[in-house]
């Protein structure tokens, strides 16, 4: 299977994928992949490969391996919503990502080797709740066919 | 008036051999010594004379290891940049945080024919 996805797309992809599986424990809230220009309702969930590296340990020669910055906004309207709801979508992100083979079995394209939790931010702003959750991920594109 | 030229200097850039099938090289370094290093002195203790000889080439070289690829053993040969090196040591490193480790260290010995 050759790469038809960059990095960043292959990871937004497939953490899509795994939470599509998931749907029905977040109900009425918005899924979205990466940036856009669409117009957006809350609640929704934003799921962001902001940024991809080579992997560091492999130095000059890479081959495909990156180290990336995976972000999930998770907003809810204070209108619609109390902060324990909107606390209750945060656990389910972070639920949802710290099961790490089931999130493995998902990834699209290439293999995921390894995530982990990197922090959680809360804000309220405009009327609504917002959480930033950081991730780090260890992925590879598939090998050449 | 003219510009000034851009220039430069080239340098030795690298490694010295990117082919080992199971890892992903890092670094390497050779050590050269003699394993014959006699000194005389003379009566008021300074060096007058100087044997060397039995040149030891130590290779050592570190990578990320691959799936696949055969891993070289303590006592075993490994061939590296077209030269053969008997096997020293391996040592296989993990971290929960990173890719596993393989660093060989190995010795050409200048007497020693290896087939």
């Amino acid at each position: 299977m050759t790469t038809a996805l960059a990095i960043r797309s292959i990871a937004e992809q497939s953490v899509l994928a795994r939470f599509s599986q998931f749907a029905a424990d977040l109900p009425g809230v918005q899924l979205h992949a990466g940036q856009t220009d669409e117009i957006r309702s809350v609640p929704i969930i934003i799921l962001h490969a902001e940024s991809a590296r080579p992997a560091a340990d492999l130095g000059g020669f890479p081959s495909g391996n990156f180290e990336l910055t995976f972000k999930i906004y998770v907003y809810s309207s204070a209108d619609d919503s109390t902060l324990a709801e909107h606390r209750q979508r945060v656990e389910a992100v972070q639920a949802i990502m710290q099961d790490l083979p089931g999130l493995k079995a998902a990834w699209t394209q290439g293999q995921l080797y390894h995530g982990w939790f990197s922090s959680d931010e809360e804000g309220v702003a405009d009327r609504r709740w917002g959480n930033l959750i950081s991730y780090t991920l260890f992925a590879v594109y598939p090998a050449a066919s | 008036m003219a510009l000034p030229q851009t220039y430069g200097t080239d340098h030795v850039y690298g490694l010295l051999d990117i082919t080992q099938d199971f890892i992903t090289i890092q670094s390497d370094g050779i050590d050269d010594s003699c394993g014959v290093d006699v000194k005389v002195l003379d009566a008021l203790g300074r060096v007058c004379t100087v044997r060397k000889d039995d040149l030891h080439n130590a290779l050592t070289f570190m990578g990320v290891l691959k799936p696949g690829g055969t891993k070289p053993q303590a006592g075993y040969t490994v061939t590296f940049d077209s030269v053969k090196y008997i096997v020293d040591t391996v040592s296989n490193t993990g971290e929960n945080t990173g890719f596993r480790k393989f660093t060989v260290k190995a010795t050409k010995y200048q007497q020693v024919v290896i087939a």
